[in-house]
């Protein structure tokens, strides 16, 4: 068994070497487009490209709208027209216009109430509403700072009257750092990918090469030829990922040190099997490269973003939720974040290392019945 | 179309080709939709039933108010309500909430007596997104709390503080809904890769079986092999993009506000654009699986995280951007949620058109230029 | 279309000093020659002499280093594309050109639409095509699903739908069985006579050699005699070793000089030790009425037989018989439809697992892995049979040096020339000592010396008590066997030693006349009128005939009324070719009605 393992690891290992191009891609894919990834996200409202729309056009109206900046939003337009205003939302030239109606100083000073709208465009409708939230904050900052210019309420917060203050503490991420997130998220995503593409590719091509026909004949077992494929894969996959956690993720996003990260190269190393598991079970359902690719492009882009890593599980209808638990980087996800960024421990992650312990397993077992059945 | 009876030839061979196979022919047709109807109903942004968990050290109805408050709201749901010093942080660490509310104990009297109390709200950063979101929700939440608690202080002290109030609307997707913008963005990102994956080894299967001899020592020309092997698959995505228009329309029920012929000519053009992306990598790489890697690594994870699928393209870092404009599928995105959402058209989107034109011109003649009728 | 004119009376094909280089490595050096219009040119050599380099180059499809070559009067370097619509090419190897998915009638049509033939052209060179290919009952089927020869019949009906002025065919009668390689050069003839049409192929088959007008020997990438095949011999015969019969030893002694003197020198068959006594020995296969069906179409029909222990047992019959399949599932790689297959006395399921490291196997189709270099192809079932480290170290030398690969340890499967691939399989297949080996056509594609030398490993394996079942397409190969079977649309038609199934031929059908003439090209399209058997065999005629002293004479007849020159018309025994298709008519007669 152990001389047999070791000549097919070998040839594993000899064929992808070989393949120049495909090295590069492997090693593109763990470090610049991570680092790429990783730089493009504020998911945060920054820069909102704003317009101000002042029908007013009072001292008030003009301080409001002074306090629309940086870095939350851009004014680049000053809009005198309901037709103007339509037309930079219809071109999505700006995103959000604050109108500020006729007489809204003359209601502020007599009723001591003003209205005002913002218009948000809703085509992205998770940024609108951020965005939304940001501009009423302004304006209650702007009302009160009113107030106490006008004498009407006396500086200091007893003063006030009864409030609850919400102090916000963002836990593992105090300063919503997004490359964080976002340098991660595309590492668990290449890590799945490559680790169900190859080996699947690597199969298919066996067979429809006919190389598949010459190893029926010797007694390599069935078993042996998945465990090669396994094992070569998921180390080659395993050696990348530490390449762009070590040269990319902590170096240059300077993500704190925080989890064990023996426990996760465990988390890690399970999941590329269970990963590798899924490519070879597609392999083994598949004749051709072509059927392959399909069967692929049916899995892949739900595994990567179904799992909890763009939508979060609460929000999915009960459904689609049982689906995820099928998904091994639901697992991953929730054993990885723990312990990088939030430095759990194994005890608080047991639930999920089981979940993807018995999952890999099911996938394997599955995976080796079928390999069986092939070889006859 | 001239009548070519070369282009033809091929054409027609990579039909037959694909017919022949008829789990691929059915599998084409079909994942889309599979993949439409898991990312329409699984993806969505809202960010909805939070889990929460609260710790209410105070047990006075009105710090029960303000817990009923926040947990009534759609976004948020109660899943621990805690009245003891307990392992809040734990619980966020392993993943089962992603919120933590401590209220203190003098909350009631602090209030009563005018003053200020301060309520903690721990969040889960892991997801930056998420975790903005929820912050504003909550202040939302807390700023109506507020509102109520002073205007009911202020009548029975006689002070008078000036409020400016907010009416927020969103424009073209008015309820906010994530499905929105989520499912015309899926048109375009669907339309993106799966397309360029089909035709990614169009070409090296051949060359690797063999059978790219035919053209090799043949008169065909190389413009009318290429355009003869785009053709299938070309088409093959424009059938996957009715059935994906007929989906949102019918199963999504997503506004569509514009001109249906304006968006398939546009889709038309932008299929050119993907599908010749595919088979350029097909003409470059020499092994089915380095092109077929490449092109997941340079159509999947950008198709949705560069295009501004989740992100406004003007609020990424300047790599991330620049990721954003030299990808086909951020012009359509713009060209598609426009035609959707805010009913637009040419006059609008012309210069979309045209980049999408150069784009899918580019890639043909750079396929043209690179595809060598030699060996090695 | 092209509208270039050939002027008949330059050539068409012109070389001058031409040669190439890949990554420094010479494969073709300063190579020149010349063909006329209407000329067969054959271009022989070793395997790995630089073949196909110089017909992918002629084809446009590959650069030059150095030289100059002009087809059908244009500069294929400074412009291949102009060439190409003149030509027709048909590369390497068992129709890897084919769209395995697409059906025999369907890739047809493909390469018609892609030369543009013309509607009624098109039909008609089709028809007659796949009639004489005999692959007209499978129009429907996938080429994927075609025996190897039935694929090089079907690639070469693709090649020569448009009727190219110029045809180039890299070695097309490759894994084609006897009748159907008559049937090709009954084509070729055709063309040549009717359209001169210029053909310029390569072929490890010596007797077709002969049929060229002219051929050249290629050695290291030199050409190192040219000049009509009769002229060949003949110069060949003034040299020390006598007289050749055939080209094939004008080939042999030509390369004899220049052979490494590593290389073990070649031993004539006959001198090989003698086989072992088999008279008692076990059977190590036994096969009872085995059957596979594809669908409904029975590909093997209740086919028996034994092979005893130690004994070298041939596999003959047409392309699409069934030798492939049977031998599949004798290996366990295709499940039977019916009937049972023992191994060494055990039911082949159970015996399988068991007796897995005790079974070579060289498939037909070539499936090492390309991307692999020789030696970590030999290393890699070194590995997969557990062979012991040391004992790897001393075998894999051994294997190199057997198979003639020393200096290309290094190169990569992929890009070993077809012949010297075919010996790196059979290397694999050995490697580990076998005691019951399967070949599957191991010497399709591998030149004239190479095989002999195969057969010398083959004939060592059976001398140590090594059961082997091998099919061939070969005759002279099939003589070696202790034993034959010959297999026809699924059945077995025939099993016994060589000399039995001669005698039992020749009892049925007579002697041979074999006639030879200069213009044997003519004159056996003539014969072939009123002696519908009559076969071409190198450059000579053969004509079966019970009552050869008339049949002689109204040969003479014939031949003198249409005023063709008469060499010899000599009586002489059935040979085993001759053997081979009687038996293949009396089982079908239908078939052999356009032979
Ligand atoms: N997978 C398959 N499906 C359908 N028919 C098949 C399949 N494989 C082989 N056949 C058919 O079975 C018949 C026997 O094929 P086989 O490969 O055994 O022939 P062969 O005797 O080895 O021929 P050759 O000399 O050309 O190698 C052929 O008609 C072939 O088309
Ligand atoms: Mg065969």
């Amino acid at each position: 068994m152990h001389q047999r393992l070791a000549a097919l690891l070998r040839k594993e290992y000899l064929q992808f070497f070989r393949d120049r191009a495909l090295i590069y891609i492997v090693l593109y894919v763990f470090t610049i487009e991570i680092y790429v990834a990783g730089t493009g996200f504020n998911i945060e409202v920054r820069n909102y490209p704003t317009a101000v729309y002042d029908r007013d056009n009072t001292q008030w109206s003009v301080q409001l709208a002074e306090k629309f900046r940086l870095p939350y939003f851009r004014v680049t337009h000053l809009v005198h027209s309901d037709p103007e205003m339509e037309a930079l939302l219809d071109q999505g030239t700006v995103s959000l216009v604050l109108v500020i109606p006729y007489g809204f100083a003359r209601d502020l000073a007599e009723k001591n109430h003003a209205a005002v709208q913002a218009i948000a465009d809703g085509t992205l409708s998770n940024t609108a509403l951020l965005a939304m939230g940001y501009a009423s904050q302004i304006a209650q900052e702007f009302a009160l700072e009113l107030g106490e210019r006008l004498g009407r309420v006396v500086p200091g917060t007893e003063h006030l009257g009864p409030q609850v203050q919400l102090k916000p503490r963002v836990a593992y991420n105090p300063n919503q750092k997004a490359e964080w997130f976002a340098s991660l998220i595309e590492l668990f995503s290449v890590i799945t990918l490559v680790a169900i593409l190859l080996p699947a590719a690597a199969m298919v091509r066996e067979k429809e090469r006919g190389t598949i026909e010459q190893l029926l004949v010797t007694p390599i077992t069935p078993v042996e030829i998945m465990l090669a494929k396994v094992i070569s894969m998921a180390s080659i996959v395993l050696v990348a990922s530490a390449l762009s956690l070590f040269l990319v993720i902590y170096p240059i996003f300077g993500l704190p040190w925080r989890g064990n990260l023996l426990l996760y190269t465990v988390a890690t190393a399970l999941y590329v099997f269970s990963a590798t598991g899924v490519g070879l079970l597609i392999a083994t359902v598949c004749r051709t490269l072509p059927q392959t690719i399909l069967f692929l492009l049916m899995v892949i882009p739900p595994i990567l973003f179904l799992s909890g890593s763009w939508t979060p599980e609460e929000a999915l209808p009960t459904g689609m939720r049982m689906v995820t638990y099928l998904s091994p980087l639901k697992y991953y996800l929730t054993i990885a974040y723990g312990i990088l960024l939030k430095g759990a421990g194994f005890w608080q992650l047991w639930q999920h290392f089981v979940g993807l312990t018995v999952l890999g397993l099911l996938l394997f077992g599955f995976c080796a019945l079928r390999f069986r059945r092939y070889f006859g | 179309m001239i009548f070519n009876r070369r282009l033809q030839s091929v054409f027609l061979k990579e039909i037959k080709e694909i017919y022949r196979d008829k789990i691929y022919l059915a599998m084409a047709l079909v994942v889309p939709v599979i993949l439409m109807i898991l990312f329409g109903f699984g993806l969505t942004m809202d960010v909805k039933n939070i889990p929460t968990a609260v710790l209410d050290q105070n047990r006075s109805p009105q710090s029960r108010e303000y817990v009923a408050r926040v947990t009534r709201s759609r976004y948020f749901t109660l899943e621990n309500y805690l009245t003891e010093v307990s392992p809040i942080d734990q619980e966020l660490t392993e993943g089962k909430i992603r919120l933590g509310l401590i209220i203190p104990p003098n909350f009631d009297r602090t209030l009563a007596l005018g003053q200020a109390s301060e309520v903690q709200a721990l969040i889960d950063g892991a997801f930056p997104d998420r975790a903005a979101t929820i912050r504003s929700y909550l202040e939302a939440i807390n700023l109506e709390f507020n509102q109520e608690l002073t205007s009911r202080w202020h009548l029975a002290t006689g002070q008078t503080v000036p409020w400016i109030e907010v009416e927020t609307r969103a424009w073209f997707n008015s309820d906010l809904e994530s499905k929105n913008f989520i499912v015309p963005g899926l048109l375009v990102t669907n339309l993106f890769f799966y397309p360029a994956l089909l035709a990614s080894i169009a070409v090296v299967r051949e060359k690797e079986s063999g059978s790219i001899f035919n053209i090799y020592c043949s008169p065909i020309r190389r413009w009318e092999y290429v355009t003869g092997k785009l053709l299938p698959y070309w088409g093959i995505g424009l059938i996957n993009y009715v059935m994906i228009y007929l989906l949102s329309d019918f199963l999504f029920d997503v506004p569509f506000r514009g001109s249906f012929l304006f968006l398939t000519l546009a889709a038309a053009i932008y299929l050119g654009a993907s599908t010749s992306l595919g088979l350029l990598m097909s003409i470059l790489f020499k092994t089915q699986v380095a092109a077929m890697l490449i092109t997941t690594v340079a159509t999947m994870i950008p198709a949705f995280i560069y295009s501004g699928f989740f992100i406004a393209v003007n609020s990424m870092g300047p790599e991330a951007q620049f990721m954003a404009y030299i990808l086909p599928a951020t012009y359509f995105m713009e060209l598609v949620r426009g035609v959707y959402l805010k009913g637009l058209g040419l006059q609008v989107y012309w210069p979309n058109l045209l980049v999408l034109l150069l784009f899918a011109a580019g890639f043909l003649s750079l396929c043209i230029h690179k595809l060598q009728k030699r060996v090695g | 279309m092209a509208t270039a004119t050939l002027n008949p009376a330059s050539p068409v094909i012109s070389v001058q000093n031409l040669s190439k280089a890949y990554r420094r490595q010479p494969a073709v050096r300063e190579v020149s020659f010349e063909l006329e219009r209407g000329e067969v040119f054959g271009l022989l050599g070793p395997d790995g002499a630089g073949k196909s380099s110089i017909i992918q180059m002629l084809t446009g499809v590959l650069t030059k280093t150095q030289g100059e070559a002009r087809v059908a009067g244009q500069d294929v370097f400074a412009d291949p594309e102009a060439v190409k619509a003149h030509i027709g090419y048909m590369p390497q190897g068992l129709g890897l050109n084919l769209y395995d998915s697409l059906t025999v009638d369907e890739n047809i049509d493909f390469f018609g639409d892609l030369r543009e033939v013309s509607p009624s052209t098109f039909e008609r060179n089709k028809a007659e095509l796949l009639q004489i290919t005999r692959l007209d009952k499978f129009r429907e089927r996938p080429a994927g699903q075609l025996s190897g020869g039935m694929r090089q019949k079907l690639a070469l009906c693709c090649t020569l739908i448009h009727l190219p002025e110029l045809i180039f065919l890299d070695e097309p009668t490759t894994g084609v069985d006897p009748i159907s390689r008559r049937d090709f050069w009954m084509i070729i003839n055709r063309l040549v006579v009717e359209q001169e049409t210029t053909v310029f192929l390569t072929t490890s088959y010596l007797d077709e050699a002969e049929r060229c007008h002219r051929v050249a020997l290629l050695h290291q990438g030199r050409i190192i005699a040219q000049g009509i095949p009769a002229e060949l011999m003949s110069q060949a015969s003034t040299e020390a070793q006598g007289q050749p019969r055939s080209l094939e030893e004008v080939f042999i002694q030509a390369l004899e000089p220049e052979s490494d003197a590593k290389a073990a020198p070649v031993i004539p068959l006959e001198e090989l030790a003698p086989p072992l006594d088999l008279e008692d020995a076990a059977p190590a296969i036994r096969v009872e009425a085995l059957t596979k069906k594809f669908g409904r179409f029975t590909a093997v029909d209740q086919v028996s037989f034994e092979v005893k222990t130690g004994e070298t047992f041939g596999f003959l019959g047409p392309n699409g018989a069934g030798k492939t399949t049977v031998i599949k599932m004798l290996t366990g790689i295709l499940p039977p439809t019916g009937g049972r297959a023992l191994i060494a006395g055990l039911e082949l399921r159970a015996a399988r697992q068991r007796i897995k490291a005790e079974l070579g196997y060289m498939s037909q189709k070539f499936s090492l892995y390309g991307d692999l270099t020789v030696t970590e192809n030999l290393r890699l079932y070194g590995g997969i049979y557990r062979m012991a480290a040391a004992d790897l170290e001393r075998r894999i030398p051994e294997i190199l040096a057997m198979a003639d690969l020393e200096g290309r340890e290094d190169q990569f499967a992929q890009g070993l020339p077809l012949g010297i691939r075919q010996r790196l399989a059979l290397g694999c297949a050995i490697l580990h000592r076998p005691r019951l080996v399967f070949l599957d056509e191991p010497t399709s594609g591998v030149d004239p010396r190479a095989r002999r030398k195969f057969w010398q490993i083959i004939g060592q394996l059976a001398a140590s008590g090594v059961t082997i079942l091998v099919s061939t397409h070969y005759m002279d190969e099939a003589q070696h066997c202790q034993r034959l079977a010959l297999m026809h649309q699924g059945r077995l038609v025939a099993v016994g030693s060589p000399e039995d199934l001669r005698q039992q031929a020749e009892a049925a059908t007579g002697r041979i006349l074999d006639v030879g003439s200069p213009a044997f090209r003519e004159a056996f399209l003539l014969l072939q009128e009123h002696f519908p058997q009559a076969a071409l065999h190198g450059s000579r005629i053969h004509i079966p005939s019970q009552q050869p002293d008339q049949d002689r004479e109204r040969i003479q007849q014939l031949l003198n009324q249409a005023r063709l020159p008469v060499a010899q018309i000599l009586d002489s025994p059935l040979s085993m070719e001759d053997t081979f298709i009687h038996f293949i008519q009396a089982a079908a007669p239908e078939s052999g009605n356009d032979l």
